[in-house]
């Protein structure tokens, strides 16, 4: 049975197959060689592990986010909170975190975020003589916030493999999702002091009112996204529907920059994008029910409870897992193989479904920016025409204040947990 | 032929594209019907989750069409080329092999399904049409891997080397 559920995957993974296929074809060596189970349970398991409301909100958000990424959407954004930091040094660079922040709270999406906001503002942080490396590695890095703010896609993919709550999950990123901003805007503060990169802008009162104006329609989707799950007006696979629709009424009907051959175009990438994760999520839950009959989580348990590992180990053992996996395997795919083998030994070493939900979740942001493989890396390389290299350089003292976040979210709950209480009205 | 598929292919895509505009304008209809006429249109969140479910797999049709399925690929491009030709082939007849094996398990079920009648709990609607969207999708997934094991091997016996495919979503 390890050669089905264990080697054979491996392999094939590393061979460079479709996931779906690595899952499907170790689940059926499975079934036919080592299980005395009926096969019906393939089509069963890849119809009935999709056949779920909570998944709705995938293509939904990322519809949003696709709508939204096109257009004027994120000058208005930087337009908004650069009048706000306009006088801190290095307030180009704080715009860049701030409206990434904003971005991530609109479409969940960190490439789109690293195609929309770097078209803006990296002509603008060349202009004020920011070396060209380290606004490329800042742009990169700083949109991997996007999903850990709501609405994150992989918090969706985590919340429907773990059975955790969606909505505590989102709550639960808000303040990890601030603190990371925080830290990194500090950094970038810190960092420009001693230069003098572009000139500082006073603060007006009467820019921030135009600048809020324009973004006004923009800012609208987090505060119906946020304001109805929390207001407990929609359920999350709701919000995503209203968040849909509210950015074709913007960008269509408000903005006038789309046309409905626009719309169309956006909802057939979504379906094309939704399709590649969705049919991994059917494999993986075919792949998980063989994992679970077989009792794999639980033989898991019993090694680690015999092994006596603490839960300060653990954690440190997953963080380097997920870092080194992060950086070969895109987010989702990876929640999906991972979650049902690490929530056991989750939940028999005490930990918070959702606090770990955070960690996994900050630990693959990291691996969107890492080389070789990030898919921002490759976002920037083409959106902003940069060398691979120059952009690795350009996000390694970014990937430093990640890490020092990620211990910080990892080794104080608190962070998260506080959120989880204080944004969860019920 | 090979424009004749894309074009189909891309006739398949805008259909799941205005499929999808459809269920977020029914999710809306479903959120207003609630709070403002107090009434849950209860077979809503059902057919918005049976499209989503269909969109998934026909969509898996022109993700393996577009070589767009997500993969790891860090130790195959590593690899010399005549040896990344090799295991691209070996994937694909891999694939063929699969996708047929549970193609015919689909198959199987979703005719006792058929046989069966069942329909779905609030629309009523046959369950055996969305079923059948999964074994849809893995037959045309399977021939579209038979059919470049077949191109590999052709350019093989001719010592052309494998024909060209566009370029897909790798991480």
């Amino acid at each position: 049975m390890s050669f089905a559920l264990g080697i054979l995957p491996a392999g094939l993974l590393l061979a460079g197959f479709p996931i779906f296929i690595v899952l499907l074809a170790a689940s059926m060596i499975a079934l036919s060689v080592y299980m005395s189970v009926p096969l019906t349970a393939v089509q069963q398991n890849l119809f009935g592990s999709i056949n779920t409301v909570g998944l709705l909100a995938i293509p939904y958000f990322i519809f949003a986010g696709e709508l939204m990424s096109r257009g004027t959407v994120s000058v208005r954004l930087v337009n908004f909170v650069r009048s706000f930091v306009g006088p801190l040094p290095g307030a180009l660079g704080v715009t860049t975190v701030g409206t990434a922040s904003i971005f991530g709270a609109i479409s969940g999406s960190s490439a789109a975020a690293v195609a929309s906001v770097g078209k803006v503002m990296y002509p603008a942080m060349d202009a004020a003589g920011y070396p060209k490396t380290i606004s490329a590695g800042m742009i990169t890095s700083v949109s991997a916030i996007g999903i850990i703010i709501p609405p994150s896609i992989p918090m969706i993919v985590y919340g429907a493999s773990s059975e955790t709550s969606i909505p505590r999950l989102y709550a639960a990123g808000i303040l990890p999702g601030l603190l990371l901003a925080a830290m990194l805007a500090l950094y970038i503060v810190i960092r420009a002091s001693g230069s003098r990169f572009e000139v500082a802008e006073r603060l007006s009162f009467s820019n921030i009112l135009k600048a809020t104006g324009k973004a006004f329609w923009a800012l609208g989707a987090p505060v119906i996204v946020l304001g109805g799950i929390y207001g407990g007006v929609f359920s999350p696979t709701e919000a995503a529907a209203v968040a849909s629709l509210y950015a074709i009424v913007v960008t269509r009907l408000i903005f006038r920059e789309l046309t409905w051959k626009d719309i169309l175009d956006c909802a057939m990438n979504t379906a094309l994008f939704s399709a590649q994760i969705l049919v991994i999520v059917a494999t993986a839950g075919l792949f998980s029910w063989i994992l679970t009959v077989n009792q794999v989580p639980q033989h898991l348990v019993t090694w680690i409870a015999s092994a006596n590992v603490q839960p300060w180990q653990f954690l440190l053992i997953v963080n380097v897992l997920l870092l080194v996996w992060g950086c070969v395997m895109e987010p989702m795919s990876a929640i999906l193989l991972l979650t049902p083998v690490l929530i056991p030994l989750v939940d028999a070493l005490g930990i918070d479904k959702v606090h770990f939900g955070i960690i996994l979740t900050l630990n693959l942001a990291v691996g969107l920016f890492t080389p070789p493989f990030g898919i921002n890396i490759f976002v920037a390389q083409s959106a902003l025409k940069m060398r691979t290299i120059d952009v690795y350089r350009g996000v390694l003292p970014f990937l430093l204040v990640f890490l020092a976040a990620l211990v910080l979210i990892t080794y104080i709950p608190a962070i998260s947990m506080t959120s989880a209480e204080l944004f969860m009205l019920d | 032929m090979f424009r004749l598929t894309d074009r189909i292919m891309n006739g398949i895509l805008k259909v799941l594209g205005m499929t999808l505009i459809a269920m977020v304008l029914l999710s809306v209809v479903n959120v207003i019907s609630r709070y403002i006429f107090d009434k849950a249109l209860l077979w809503a969140d059902e057919i918005a989750v049976l499209a989503m479910i269909v969109i998934a797999w026909l969509g898996l049709i022109i993700c393996a069409w577009r070589n767009m399925e997500i993969r790891m690929e860090i130790v195959v491009s590593a690899l010399p080329l005549p040896l990344q030709n090799v295991t691209r082939a070996v994937q694909q007849a891999t694939i063929t092999v699969f996708c047929f094996w549970a193609t015919w398990l689909s198959f199987g079920y979703v005719a006792r399904v058929f046989r069966f009648g069942m329909t779905s709990d609030s629309a009523g609607i046959p369950i055996w049409y969305f079923h059948a969207a999964v074994t849809v999708s893995l037959t045309a997934v399977g021939l579209i891997a038979f059919s470049r094991v077949l191109q590999a091997v052709f350019a093989g016996i001719r010592g052309s080397g494998p024909s060209k495919q566009p370029k897909g979503l790798e991480t």
